[in-house]
C-alpha cells in the first residue's frame, strides 16, 4: 500500500516549503489589515519548524526522522533559512533544532479558566524571516524544489514520499507552472509519488475560502484551477487527520489545495501535510 | 506452585538497546511465589522520557504502589515522581517544551493469587493472553488484531481525566498447566493475527520462554524481515504455571 513506509532515522523523509516572497506579500491580511501576509506566513513556518523539531525530540536530542528544505521566491529564488543555516538547501531536523537564527520571546495569551486572560512568556525560535519584494517566479522556485526532491529520492529510494508545501498569494510571473508541478509530482519513491500542496493565502475578504476541494467546479478562476490540478490527492492518513483533528469532512478525491485561505486554514494545511502517522 | 516467569525485550530496528521504551516486571526471569504481580508497559514514541514513565509504572505495580482501587489517582501520584525526576535536568529548548506536554505509556498489569484467581488492569494496547489446553481462553484488553491503531489512549503524566474512562479491568481463573503472556502492542497484534489465521503462536513462545534454543531477538528480527510484525519495541512476559 502506498504512503505506508515507516519514517525512522534509517528511513527519513523530506519536507520542502516553497514560500512566495513577492512584493504583494507586504499587503495586509483581510481580517487583520495591520498584519502583513509575509509576517503571518513567516510566523506559521517558524511555528511549524518548531513543531517538527519537537515532534522528533527525545530526551537525548532530536532524531533525524525528517530533513527540511525552505525555498523562498521573490526578488531572488533560493534557500531561505536565516542565521547559521543560511544557504543550506536540505537540512536534517536535528540541525534545524540546534541552529535557530535566534530565539525570540513572545507573549502567549490564553484563557485562565476564571474568565480572565493569562499572559505567558514563551520562547519562539526563528529560522525564516519575512520578505516581501519583487515578482512571483513560481516556475523557477518549483523547479528548484524538484531538484532537491530528485536528489533526495536518489539517496532515499524507499522513503515515505517527500511532501512539498507551496504557499503563495499571487499568480506566477515566469510562466505557467503546470508542467513543473506535473514533473514534481511524477517523481516517486517505492512508497508513492511526491505529494504537493498548493496553499493560496487570502487576499480577498469578499470570497469564501475553499479547503481541500475534490473537484474544480467550485473554483472561481483559471488560476485556482491550475493550482488545484497541480496539487496531489490527500493520502488516507492526511484525510483522517483533517477529519478527526480539524473537524473537516473530506472524501477520497480531496486534494492538497486551499483557495483564499486565512491563517487558521494555512496552519491547518501545514499540520495536515506534515503529519504522517508512521513515525518509528 | 512456583510460577516461572521469563521476560524478553527487543528494541526496534535502528535503535540501540538503551533507546527501548518498553518496560516489564519482573525485570529479569525468575522463579516466583504466589501472589505474583507482573506487568508490561510501552512508552510512547512521540513523547520524551516515556521509557522512564514506562519503568515507573511497572516498578510501581511490582512493588504494590499501584492498586486496583482508585487506580487513576495513584497513577497521578506516580506522575509527580516522573516530573520530579526530570525537573532539575538541563534540557535543550525542544525537550523542555515537549516535556511540558507530559509523557505517555500503555500498561497491562496482572495479579495472580494462590486461590486460582487472576485480576488484570490495562490502559492502551499492551495485552494479556491466557492459554489452556492449547486454546486461547482470555485476551485482554484487545481481542482482535484489527483493533490495534496508531493512537490508543495511554496513561499520561499530565492529566488523569484523559485516561480515567479508558482503564479496563478483567479477571479470571488460572489452573496448573496454564500459560499467561503479556505483550506490548506490535507483538500482541502479530499474536492475535496468527490466532485468527488458525496458527498456535504460543507453542513457539513456550519454546522461547523455556529453552535457550531460540533467541527472542533473532526471532523478532526474522518476523520483521518477513514483514510479519511492525518495527516497534517488543516485550514478552511469560508465566508458566506448572
Amino acid at each position: 500500500m502506498a504512503y505506508s513506509a515507516e519514517i525512522s532515522r534509517t528511513k527519513p523523509t523530506l519536507f520542502v516549503f516553497v514560500i512566495d516572497q513577492s512584493g504583494s506579500m507586504a499587503d495586509g491580511l483581510p481580517d487583520q489589515p495591520s498584519r502583513r501576509k509575509a509576517d503571518a506566513v513567516a510566523d506559521a513556518i517558524n511555528r511549524l519548524l518548531q513543531n517538527l523539531v519537537i515532534r522528533c525530540a527525545k530526551e537525548e536530542g532530536v532524531r533525524d526522522y525528517f530533513s527540511v528544505g525552505v525555498i523562498g521566491y521573490g526578488n531572488r529564488v533560493g534557500p531561505a533559512f536565516a542565521g547559521s543555516l543560511e544557504g543550506r538547501d536540505i537540512v536534517p531536523i536535528s540541525d534545524v533544532g540546534n541552529m535557530p537564527a535566534r530565539v525570540e520571546e513572545r507573549t502567549k495569551k490564553s484563557d485562565d479558566g476564571a474568565g480572565g486572560i493569562l499572559e505567558q512568556k514563551v520562547k519562539m525560535p526563528i529560522w525564516f524571516d519575512p520578505i516581501a519584494d519583487g515578482g512571483t517566479p513560481m516556475c523557477n522556485a518549483l523547479s528548484q524544489a524538484q531538484l532537491l526532491v530528485q536528489r533526495w529520492l536518489g539517496q532515499h529510494p524507499d522513503c515515505f514520499p517527500p511532501v512539498v508545501i507551496h504557499i503563495t498569494d499571487g499568480e506566477s510571473t515566469d510562466g505557467d507552472a503546470t508542467s513543473v508541478m506535473k514533473s514534481l509530482t511524477a517523481q516517486h519513491s517505492s512508497d508513492g509519488n511526491v505529494l504537493l500542496f498548493n496553499i493560496h493565502v487570502s487576499s480577498d475578504s469578499s470570497s469564501a475560502a475553499i479547503a481541500f476541494p475534490d473537484s474544480i467546479s467550485a473554483l472561481p478562476n483559471e488560476y485556482a484551477k491550475l493550482l488545484f490540478e497541480g496539487a496531489s490527492p490527500l493520502t488516507y492518513n492526511m484525510r483522517t487527520i483533517a477529519n478527526s483533528q480539524h473537524g473537516m469532512n473530506l472524501g477520497e478525491g480531496a486534494r492538497g489545495y486551499v483557495f483564499n485561505g486565512d491563517m487558521v486554514l494555512v496552519v491547518q494545511a501545514l499540520d495536515i501535510g506534515t503529519r504522517p502517522s508512521n513515525l518509528r | 506452585m512456583r510460577p516461572y516467569v521469563s521476560v524478553f525485550s527487543h528494541q526496534k530496528a535502528g535503535n540501540s538497546a538503551a533507546e527501548c521504551e518498553d518496560a516489564n516486571w519482573p525485570v529479569v526471569s525468575t522463579d516466583e511465589h504466589l501472589p505474583l504481580r507482573i506487568a508490561a508497559a510501552d512508552g510512547a514514541t512521540d513523547a520524551v522520557f516515556s521509557g522512564l514513565w514506562a519503568r515507573i509504572l511497572v516498578n510501581s505495580w511490582g512493588r504494590k504502589h499501584l492498586q486496583f482501587e482508585d487506580f487513576a489517582t495513584s497513577i497521578s501520584r506516580k506522575a509527580r515522581v516522573w516530573r520530579r525526576l526530570i525537573k532539575n535536568r538541563r534540557l535543550p529548548w525542544y525537550v523542555e517544551e515537549k516535556a511540558q506536554s507530559g509523557s505517555f505509556a500503555a500498561l497491562v498489569a496482572v495479579e495472580l493469587h494462590a486461590t486460582g484467581i487472576w485480576k488484570a488492569i490495562a490502559c492502551g494496547d499492551s495485552c494479556l493472553f491466557q492459554i489452556r489446553d492449547r486454546k486461547l481462553i482470555a485476551s485482554f484488553p484487545i481481542s482482535e488484531s484489527r483493533d490495534f491503531s496508531n493512537s490508543p489512549v495511554l496513561l499520561s503524566t499530565s492529566n488523569a481525566e484523559q485516561f480515567r474512562s479508558e482503564i479496563r479491568f478483567d479477571s479470571g481463573r488460572w489452573e496448573p498447566g496454564d500459560h499467561l503472556y503479556l505483550m506490548t502492542d506490535a507483538l500482541a497484534c502479530w499474536f492475535l493475527a496468527q490466532c485468527e489465521g488458525g496458527s498456535v503462536p504460543w507453542e513457539l513462545m513456550t519454546e522461547i520462554a523455556l529453552s535457550q534454543r531460540i533467541g527472542f531477538a533473532d526471532w523478532i528480527a526474522d518476523l520483521r524481515e518477513q514483514n510479519q510484525i511492525r518495527n516497534d519495541d517488543c516485550t514478552l512476559v511469560s508465566v508458566t504455571l506448572e
